[in-house]
């Protein structure tokens, strides 16, 4: 499969990647050459295959339902760039969306 | 609803339900709502690197159970999806979520009254956000906003329905009958005020020459419903705003709009996305979800009666429907209801004594149902007591009233008080004679036909007898004393 310009231009608004035109070619020969491979993949499974079959008691094995103590939750908003009152803060949202 | 234009009105709806667990549905935080912001956060829970994420055990259980109540079929084999998408709540830019693999599909909600049901097309589970507070009136407004993360990570089943809804009247029957099923449950707290269950509605109008499939149709995603009332709200205003559009031959835009109640209106947010923007991929960090149809069968086992099986079990004891209606509204009710009849009392008298005094002193004393005094064999009990004859209805009220007062039981407040009715007939003939003597004026005037006196003379026998006659039995007293030409 082979991406065009626009579809690397969409991918990379949607993850708020700015390219300049030499990374967009770039990025065109590189993901198209991804996408190549995964199509080869694709043919070698033949078909979709079963996610799993092995079924054994995978319930017990997740965590229970039980909390655990707040470890300095101070020290983690410290790590904000931008912190008032005991909450992080973010620049306008509505003008980036 | 079909429109002046003819254009169909088509509604979905995304019901997001917080799951009422102690912990996040991939960390051991605390769920405690109102907790002070930012103080029950982990590094899981706030994105950070090279942390990995457990699945709660308890999430699983409870959205199991609500996908079952929901007449869902349970994939045994689900999976776990990143949803990839930039906003300022979402620590870790992507959602944990399930996308192609959704824990179970194709359950149906009824629409009370009606003999239509909307189609619940899957049920998954997924993460919270974190919760904005926007420095300023509003989005639009805010020059900046505060993150408070404690609820990022709260586990939600999203319930996805068909759009098979075609007024915002349907809109609001299956949000009624949907939180009224999940309210038996006890899987949330269900409160759209808090954010514990929110609506997200899609609406489109289908032009009359349409033809083809419904997906096609540019729809509008209305967001920031706060109650049942902004539901109807928000969509009776989009579809007038699409309405005129349609009219005018321009295109309704494929978009979110936020519904804004103070002006009733609705306002764009943004485009909306389709499913390949938000680029779904495997979670890499969560193996499949495998349960076990034992382990399933259990939980399905383990389901207490629903709503409708309650209403069709009042409708066979002869409770009317619209009484039933009330009962099945809220789980705490009909369940001491139910206790009452276990008790012995008969369904109709239960409900009628429930639904009126019962629920005025409840109420009163800001109790729920089968809490404080008045449990369920004291009212049984009273009941009893009224169908024995032994008490009349006003003493029942004024013991009912004394169990909130002194917490004592029926039998020991009727006997304090002395309270009796007097229903011998030779106890109460004597009475009846004495005041038909005392009042010759009254009785002679019902005896010229004014049927009004009798129940003068019927108030002066309870007032001799200090409101222990039974009034029936004094009623055909006098009766027949004024009109058989008795003993007078």
């Amino acid at each position: 499969m082979r991406l065009s310009h626009e579809d690397v231009e969409h991918v990379a608004a949607l993850a708020r990647v700015r390219l300049t035109p030499q990374e967009r070619e770039r990025m065109v020969e590189v993901l198209s050459s991804v996408l190549g491979h995964m199509e080869v993949l694709g043919d070698e499974m033949a078909g979709e295959r079963p996610l799993s079959t092995d079924r054994i008691n995978v319930l017990a094995r997740l965590r229970e339902d039980r909390p655990c103590p707040i470890q300095d939750s101070g020290r983690l908003l410290a790590l904000g760039p931008n912190t008032r009152a005991g909450q992080f803060v973010v620049p306008r949202i509505v003008q980036d969306i | 609803m079909i429109l002046d234009n003819g254009a169909e009105v088509i509604i979905g709806f995304e019901v997001h339900v917080e799951l009422k667990t102690a912990t996040k549905l991939f960390c051991p935080c605390p769920t405690a709502f109102g907790a002070a912001p930012n103080t029950s956060i982990c590094p899981v829970c706030l994105g950070h690197p090279g942390v990995l994420p457990a699945l709660n055990q308890g999430a699983v259980h409870l959205a199991v159970r609500a996908a079952l109540a929901l007449g869902c079929r349970i994939n045994l084999l689900s999976r776990f999806d990143r949803k990839n998408y930039f906003y300022a709540d979402l620590p870790k830019g992507y959602q944990i979520s399930q996308f192609d693999h959704p824990l179970a599909e194709r359950g149906a909600v009824a629409l009370p009254g009606t003999s239509r049901q909307v189609r619940i097309r899957r049920i998954h589970i997924e993460e919270e956000a974190g919760k904005l507070n926007h420095e300023g009136e509003n989005l639009w407004t805010a020059q900046s906003s505060l993150v408070d993360f404690n609820r990022a990570g709260i586990p939600l089943i999203e319930i996805v329905s068909e759009p098979d809804m075609r007024s915002p009247e349907d809109g609001r029957l299956y949000l009624h009958s949907l939180i009224r099923t999940l309210a038996y449950l006890d899987v949330s707290d269900l409160r759209m005020e808090e954010g514990s269950l929110r609506c997200d509605a899609n609406i489109s109008l289908k032009p009359a020459d349409f033809e083809g499939d419904l997906e096609d149709i540019p729809r509008v995603e209305l967001k920031n419903l706060n109650s049942i009332r902004s539901v109807v709200r928000g969509l009776e205003y989009e579809i007038e705003r699409q309405a005129a559009l349609l009219d005018a031959g321009r295109p309704v835009m494929r978009e979110t709009r936020g519904f804004d109640d103070a002006s009733g209106t609705t306002l764009s947010q943004r485009s909306k996305e389709a499913a390949n923007d938000y680029r779904y991929f495997p979670e890499p960090d969560l193996p499949p979800l495998m349960l076990e149809a034992a382990w399933v069968d259990g939980v399905r086992d383990a389901l207490p009666m629903l709503p409708d099986a309650w209403a069709a079990r009042m409708a066979e004891y002869g409770v009317r429907a619209q009484d039933a209606e009330v009962l099945v509204s809220d789980p705490a009710l009909v369940r001491f209801t139910d206790a009452v009849h276990a008790q012995g009392a008969p369904f109709p008298e239960a409900v009628s004594w429930i639904l009126g005094d019962v629920a005025r002193l409840q109420n009163a004393h800001h109790l729920p149902y089968g809490e404080g005094p008045l449990t369920a064999p004291r009212l049984a009990r009273l009941l009893a007591l009224v169908q024995d004859g032994r008490l009349s209805g006003r003493m029942a009220k004024e013991v009912l009233e004394a169990m909130y007062d002194n917490d004592q039981d029926p039998d020991v407040i009727v006997e304090t008080r002395g309270l009796r009715q007097v229903s011998d007939v030779q106890a109460l003939t004597a009475i009846v004679e004495r005041v038909i003597a005392e009042n010759a004026k009254v009785a002679e005037d019902f005896r010229t036909g004014k049927e009004k006196a009798l129940a003068y003379l019927v108030g002066q026998v309870m007032k001799a007898t200090r409101g222990q006659a039974e009034p029936a039995v004094a009623n055909r007293l006098l009766r027949e004393r004024l009109t058989g030409g008795g003993s007078q």
